[in-house]
């Protein structure tokens, strides 16, 4: 099989899980004990007012045209309007994001390499103190809930030694010319710095695990012993062969992180009120403003079904040996 | 070339458990000789070849011996002047062919690679030289940018040969190096060896448990039987003239060595366990002929022909009739003792 | 581990599985981690199933001084030794109460996950094909739905209870063990002696329920050791966000209220106390986890 349909049947691989996402989604909002806009309507409406309110939130049709509208909605991104903050959710979602994003990314990135790094050094002093103390590290890093882990850093760095604000992307009154100037200004920096830091050892522990396997596993393998004896120096071989034979794991299990990278991210956004896209699930569902709740659940699992396909294809272009079966 | 005097490795193994996978194992081997050392898996051969040039395992060390290599001692030579060595004097073709080459690079990078680490040359002279290398292997030589996987076990193995001869060494130590292939490969690759070795005049040390390859293309054999060198001398001698009952018993277990295939045997019982063995011959509870010095004693190889020796005690008493009695099936099945594992 | 059941009496089986769990200790202890992991997980199952009785005070009892004044905030004290909390209760009770909630609640979606992923796993890797083909499918999906956005979607419409929340993250994490049994049973199937089974004419629930489960059961108890860990890590975190059981007492959900109740800064032990035991808990469960692994796969460890 070749490169192409394996990457098409990936994808439609996507598509379904999407489509299976957002019917799960439909039902169990339908399902809900309390009729979702009773939440919103002030029950002192009379009854032909209700119907009206009702009419226009398109909660009076059968439940099967309301899917069709559902779906059809959902692929025009158009999941309605906000409960509380009257305005259409994809809005509010499409400038949450890039909240999430500067925040997310560069967590993601430093955790990634800074594992990456730890483990195949772990591995390179295999059997001595630094491996010892970077498996255990990465355990506790693991273990410690990042909520538990931000109130500690919290705790230390804003409210004891107040050299960095306690939440928020920015102070409220802040202003800057364009989002660009905001993103690289020092005031964000420092906001910024705290959340990343809660976040990235929890991200990091499994890159950091993994690596160290891999990379023991790979230095057993034939080609490691012919390598020594052909004369390289072990820094080479252990470079060149052992490390880039173990990268290749590390590319198939990012779904794994980028799984665990949502769980972060909507601890953290919630602890440091950061206005992002886990922060307001949390909200919308606390508040009952379900089509925010929705609009923001569908937008994770997008991301999510959307990484776990561009980590397909990425891996079918790197390993030379891929079978496609 | 090549001199092994007394060699003993140690292989550590989980707790407190050590075995000499090797002990004291002397043979030399001259220019341009073909050398093979024969024996069941587990008797201690491939780590002879890996003491030689120190790729042994975590857990294995050299505890005792000499390893001479044209006058330099390997054994105490320093990192970087066994670096050197490696390769440039002493190559290595491995017995498992399908995972020596790294996956990721293509084949003609892998040996552009070994060239690199010892020689300053431009890629002109390393893209001819593989060419060429491939050329003498018979592959064609516009696959050279291919990776492993594309490549058959057969010319895996090739390319192996071919890498090994990159930087002219002059000893080729081949572990095993036909084992993994089909009947019709194997003589492929032993007919290439032959080849090579005789127009590049570099030695070989040659591995493997299969008597057949040995007779064909080595000029002398080392037999060696649960860590010890049991019989050493020209493959002729040795072949036609077995002294030792292993190797006598080895002999008449060989279809290609005897006529009538009902007329074989197979020596009952199995290698011992190295963990426990103490001090006496290794073989002796498989052997039809061992006395009870045989258990308590180590013998040592002494010479009976001219360049012929073997290990045994009873060789003195017992001469030809070991090969004579060798030879028939009620020796090994009415006589044998101790361990006899199962009876056929 | 093979014998024919008909054949062996009830104390023989008894024999075998003391005889597995010994080992299993034995293998734990090797490291100093497996150890200390064995020590935590025992101080937690004992603070589990002591814990109420321990508590000095009733957790949700407010504590006042002789003056009748609360006791909010408190810092430690011989009287409250982690002090109190904003409503004036003592966090140490809270901490021993709370240890027996957060226990079974860790064990019991590690079960959850766990036996599903076994059964889907072995069914099909054992059937393979068509079976093999849902299943997997039905696995790829369940990958794609994020845990947590669906957990607290879901409790949030099905409502906040101890039973939804266990049962919930049990009906999504049994992917990851699913996936790996699947493997296990794949290469089990061609081996000698399911072959043997099958032309003796065993029927295939025997040789499911005799070759295939205990030959994965180590593979399985390895995952449920990881799956226990991830079912408190999650467990905990949604108790933080405000979507636990409201009428338990749980280490998460301690937090939850002392961060909402800004007592955070003011009296950290009320959220380092829970912390810590959380934190202790989840290594514990991946020290013993890991160690059991290396020693079935020496190269990872670091001896």
């Amino acid at each position: 099989m070749s490169r192409q349909s394996y990457i098409l049947r990936r994808l439609l691989q996507a598509v379904v899980a999407l489509f299976v996402v957002t019917t799960i989604m439909f039902v169990l909002f339908r399902i809900a004990p309390s009729d979702p806009a009773s939440v919103a309507l002030s029950p002192s409406l009379s009854p032909k007012l209700r119907q009206a309110k009702l009419a226009q939130f398109g909660l009076d049709k059968p439940l099967i045209v309301q899917y069709k509208l559902y779906l059809q909605n959902a692929l025009a991104l158009n999941f309605g309007q906000s409960y509380f903050y009257r305005e259409p959710v994809s809005r509010i979602l499409a400038r949450r994001m890039t909240n999430t994003f500067v925040l997310m990314a560069p967590a993601l990135l430093i955790a990634y390499s800074l594992g990456t790094v730890l483990g195949g050094w772990a591995a390179w002093r295999r059997g001595h103190t630094p491996d010892r103390a970077v498996l255990v590290a990465a355990t506790l890093f693991r273990s410690v809930p990042s909520f538990v882990l931000s109130l500690v850093l919290l705790y230390v760095f804003s409210f004891k030694l107040q050299w960095l604000p306690n939440g928020h992307m920015v102070s409220p009154t802040a202003s800057f010319s364009s989002n660009v100037q905001k993103f690289v200004s020092v005031a964000f920096l420092k906001h910024v710095l705290l959340p990343v830091v809660s976040i990235v050892p929890f991200l990091m522990a499994y890159p950091v695990l993994l690596m160290r396997t891999t990379m023991l596993e790979t230095l057993n393998e034939d080609f490691i012993t012919m390598c020594h004896a052909k004369g390289l120096t072990a820094r080479r071989v252990f470079v060149d062969h052992a490390v880039r034979n173990s990268l290749i794991p590390l590319i198939t299990t990012m779904p794994i992180i980028l799984g665990l990278s949502v769980t972060g991210n909507i601890l953290v956004e919630s602890i440091y009120s950061w206005p992002g896209i886990g922060s307001v699930l949390v909200q919308s569902l606390l508040k009952g403003d379900y089509p925010l709740s929705q609009g923001a659940f569908l937008l994770i699992a997008a991301i999510i079904i959307a990484g776990n396909f561009v980590v397909d294809v990425v891996y079918s272009m790197v390993d030379p040996r891929i079978e496609y079966n | 070339m090549l001199e092994v005097r007394d060699l003993r490795t140690r292989y550590t193994l989980g707790e407190d458990e050590e075995l000499d996978a090797v002990d004291g194992v002397s043979f030399e081997i001259g220019e341009g000789t073909v050398f093979g050392l024969v024996g069941e898996s587990g008797c201690g051969k491939s780590t002879v070849a890996k003491s030689i040039i120190r790729t042994l395992s975590r857990n294995g060390s050299v505890v005792d011996g000499e390893i001479r290599f044209k006058g330099t001692d390997l054994l105490g030579a320093s990192p970087a002047e066994l670096r050197r060595i490696r390769w440039e004097e002493i190559a290595l073709i491995s017995q498992s062919a399908m995972n020596s080459l790294d996956p990721v690079y293509t084949a003609g990078e892998q040996i552009r690679e070994a060239i690199r680490a010892h020689r300053d040359v431009d890629a002109e002279w390393m893209d001819a030289r593989v060419q060429e290398l491939f050329e003498v292997v018979g592959i064609d030589p516009g696959r050279a940018e291919d990776y492993p996987h594309q490549f058959s076990g057969g010319m895996k193995q090739r390319i192996m040969i071919a890498m090994s001869l990159v930087l002219d060494p002059d000893l080729i130590i081949a572990d095993e190096p036909t084992t993994a292939l089909d009947v019709v490969n194997q003589d492929t690759i032993l007919h290439y060896l032959e080849r090579l070795q005789e127009e590049t005049g570099a030695s070989i040390l040659l591995i493997t448990h299969d008597m057949g390859v040995v007779a064909e293309i080595c000029d002398r054999v080392g037999v060696m039987y649960g860590g010890h060198l049991v019989e050493e001398g020209p493959t002729l001698d040795v072949f036609t003239d077995p002294i030792h009952p292993y190797t006598v018993g080895l002999k008449n277990s060989f279809p290609s060595l005897r006529g009538a295939a009902d007329d074989l045997i197979t020596i009952p019982g199995s290698p011992p366990d190295l963990r426990q063995i103490g001090s006496q011959c290794r073989f002796a509870s498989r052997c039809p002929f061992a006395v009870e010095r045989c258990h308590r004693e180590e013998p040592s190889l002494a010479a009976y022909g001219p360049e012929h020796s073997a290990a045994c005690f009873r060789i003195d008493e017992l001469g030809e009739e070991i090969a004579r009695r060798g030879a028939e099936r009620r020796t090994w099945y009415d006589d044998a003792v101790d361990e006899v594992g199962e009876q056929p | 581990m093979s014998q024919d059941a008909s054949t062996s009496t009830w104390l023989d089986r008894l024999d075998v599985r003391t005889d597995a769990l010994r080992n299993a200790y034995r293998v734990v202890t090797k490291t100093r981690r497996g150890q200390f992991g064995l020590y935590g997980l025992s101080v937690v199952l004992f603070l589990a199933v002591f814990g109420p009785l321990l508590a000095p005070y009733p957790p949700l009892q407010a504590q006042v001084r002789p003056n009748g004044a609360l006791v909010s905030l408190a810092g430690p004290s011989l009287a409250y030794p982690l002090g109190t909390t904003a409503s004036g209760y003592d966090v140490l009770s809270q901490v021993l109460v709370g240890a027996r909630t957060v226990f079974v609640v860790g064990v019991i979606t590690g079960v959850v996950s766990v036996g599903i992923g076994t059964t889907v796993g072995i069914v099909a890797g054992y059937f393979g094909g068509y079976v093999d083909d849902v299943l997997m499918r039905i696995t790829d999906i369940a990958y794609g739905i994020p845990l947590l956005p669906f957990l607290v979607v879901a409790l949030t419409i099905l409502g906040r209870s101890i039973f939804a929340i266990t049962l919930l993250i049990g009906l999504l994490y049994w992917r990851n063990s699913a996936r790996v049994i699947r493997s296990s049973v794949l290469s089990l199937r061609d081996e000698e002696f399911i072959q043997k089974a099958k032309t003796v004419g065993a029927s295939e629930r025997r040789i499911l329920y005799k070759q295939v489960l205990p030959n994965v059961l180590p593979l399985s108890l390895l995952y449920f050791a990881f799956a226990m860990g991830i079912g408190v890590l999650f467990a905990s975190s949604i108790a933080f966000l405000g979507f636990g059981d409201p009428s338990r007492i749980s280490w998460g959900r301690m937090i939850f209220v002392a961060w909402t109740r800004a007592g955070t800064f003011k009296q950290p032990l009320w959220v380092i106390a829970p912390g810590a035991m959380l934190s202790v808990l989840i290594a514990s469960v991946y020290f013993v986890g890991q160690t059991y692994e290396e020693v079935a796969n020496p190269e990872l460890g670091d001896h």
